[in-house]
């Protein structure tokens, strides 16, 4: 394969020329080249293109903030309603956070939080696991790398600002790290190169929300918890990726907040499955069902709802 | 339509509270919500077939502030019909538990009227203690008026002739009110050897320590 120069993306293409961008069909929304070939042959995924930058008309005290209302996650409202106000104070009109470390107790909700966010500045929500090895191991021969999938991803949503949750850092490989780093590294991250696609990728518009490791409960005498580090180091995010990220913890939820969260589970279900609530559905007795899972993971939780609303939905037999 | 921050309309750290519709929507109880750049929006309402059945639900509503959010938060996020169903099934339960609890109320009170009017008479042997007969209110736990005795042939004797006084209880309890358990105890005692006598005088007595064994009443 022949490669072209690398060709500069991001930054001055992100802001609107003129009036807005030229392309007619997104008149009044920002939008940005996701990818530019390397080869200067037309990409396969077709990611040539603009892609939207959305979010931009939630960036207000109505919008995403107002919509979120996680009342026992002050650090968090904080931090989106901080975030939301830098961008409109530099103009940027469109959804963008910081780099996130997301810490908390196991099943406290990373993911559900993730997704939350992601519905409420409306962009969409990407999973990726750091476990894997298959981007970033030792090729040779006839071996091909594979591409990272989050640019297509992007491009298949068509949106250039999603939310990208990345999980499992701890068991991830050094490469799988440095790679991680040159995702979230604000610094460097406007152009990415992606050699096994042949492209440069933007991905500065990108949320990453890293999910930190559930803190090992503390235990036995303190001296032993010294022990049982050094033989059995808890799981970490390592140091050099850390830096890039801003951590917040996640809190457990206030029993007087329990059915809050338990109505924000149904609405996510509900949305999921892409139904209405159903009418036979008895919601006071859902809700005291839901009082005696407060013990379950917020992953629980949410697995337990959808039984609940699927055994009411015709059209979604278990 | 959002409004500007109404004084005393959210109390504390709580973002969403009922409210009644006044003059034309006298019929309407909506879920207001205190956003965070402080505008209040409604999100939830419901239009009742009165005045009176507003003010029903509204102060149903009112005795609910643990729920306000849960409810604001169902209708935002799962919809409107879904809190309404919610609500509205959740008061009216409220209601039939209400009437059904007066009903029982009612029952009761109306029971404890017929117990208060029933005086039962009562004989009692306690170990190691003196023997005693009583007189006691069907609503109440204990007599209030109570004779004890030496021997129990003593409390045999006015107990023949105080089963069939049962039509006079009544004026007994209320001798007992006016002139205390003394005079009670004199009037009892003064019936019961009128009747011996002309029971005597008959031929009719069973003779011994109790004449009145056999006697049934006039």
């Amino acid at each position: 394969m022949m490669a072209g120069g690398l060709i500069p993306v991001g930054g001055g293409s992100k802001l609107p020329v003129g009036p807005a961008t030229s392309d007619p069909g997104r008149v009044g929304r920002p939008s940005m080249m996701l990818a530019r070939s390397l080869s200067g042959r037309p990409l396969q995924f077709g990611a040539d293109i603009k892609l939207p930058l959305r979010g931009g008309d939630r960036l207000g005290p109505s919008g995403i903030v107002s919509d979120l209302e996680l009342d026992w996650e002050p650090e968090l409202m904080r931090f989106v309603e901080d975030a939301c106000l830098d961008q409109r104070i530099r103009g940027r009109d469109w959804f963008a956070l910081p780099p996130v470390l997301l810490g908390g107790e196991a099943g406290v909700g990373r993911t559900h939080v993730a997704r939350r966010l992601a519905r409420a500045a409306g962009v969409p929500h990407i999973m990726f696991d750091a476990t894997t090895w298959m981007f970033t191991w030792r090729c040779a021969g006839p071996d091909v790398h594979l591409p990272l999938p989050i640019a297509a991803a992007m491009a298949a949503s068509g949106c250039a600002n999603p939310v990208v949750s990345v999980t499992g850092v701890p068991r991830a490989t050094p490469a799988m790290v440095d790679l991680l780093i040159r995702l979230v590294d604000r610094s460097i991250n406007e152009s990415f190169v992606d050699q096994a696609a042949g492209v440069v990728v933007d991905y500065s518009a990108v949320t990453w929300i890293v999910h930190a490791p559930p803190r090992r409960p503390a235990s036995g005498p303190q001296a032993y918890r010294h022990y049982q580090q050094s033989v059995d180091p808890e799981p970490h995010v390592p140091a050099a990726l850390a830096r890039h990220l801003h951590r917040i913890d996640l809190q457990d939820v206030a029993p007087e907040q329990y059915q809050l969260l338990v109505v924000d589970l149904l609405a996510e279900v509900l949305d999921d499955l892409g139904v209405p609530l159903p009418p036979l559905m008895d919601l006071q007795a859902l809700f005291d069902l839901a009082g005696q899972w407060r013990d379950l993971s917020v992953g629980e939780i949410y697995d337990r709802l959808q039984i609940e609303v699927r055994l009411h939905v015709d059209d979604h037999p278990l | 339509m959002a409004e500007h921050l109404a004084d005393g309309l959210f109390v504390g750290p709580d973002n969403y509270v009922p409210r009644l519709g006044t003059g034309d929507d006298a019929c309407t109880v909506e879920i207001l919500r205190r956003r965070s750049d402080g505008q209040i929006v409604p999100v939830w309402s419901v239009v009742l077939d009165g005045p009176k059945a507003a003010r029903t639900l509204y102060d149903w509503m009112m005795t609910n502030p643990p729920s306000w959010s849960m409810w604001g938060r169902l209708s935002l996020r799962v919809g409107p019909e879904a809190a309404g169903r919610l609500i509205i099934r959740a008061a009216d339960e409220h209601e039939r538990v209400r009437i059904e609890q007066e009903r029982l109320r009612r029952e009761n009170q109306k029971e404890q009227a017929r117990l208060s009017r029933q005086i039962t008479l009562y004989y009692y042997d306690p170990k190691k203690k003196a023997p005693s007969l009583g007189l006691e209110r069907g609503s109440e736990n204990s007599p209030f008026f109570r004779m004890t005795f030496t021997e129990k042939w003593e409390r045999d004797r006015v107990l023949d002739w105080l089963t069939n006084q049962r039509a006079h209880f009544a004026d007994m309890e209320e001798l007992w009110a006016e002139h205390g358990a003394l005079a009670l105890e004199r009037h009892i005692l003064a019936g019961m050897r009128e009747t011996e006598r002309v029971v005597k005088a008959r031929g009719d007595s069973a003779g011994g320590r109790r004449p009145l064994r056999f006697w049934r009443g006039e």
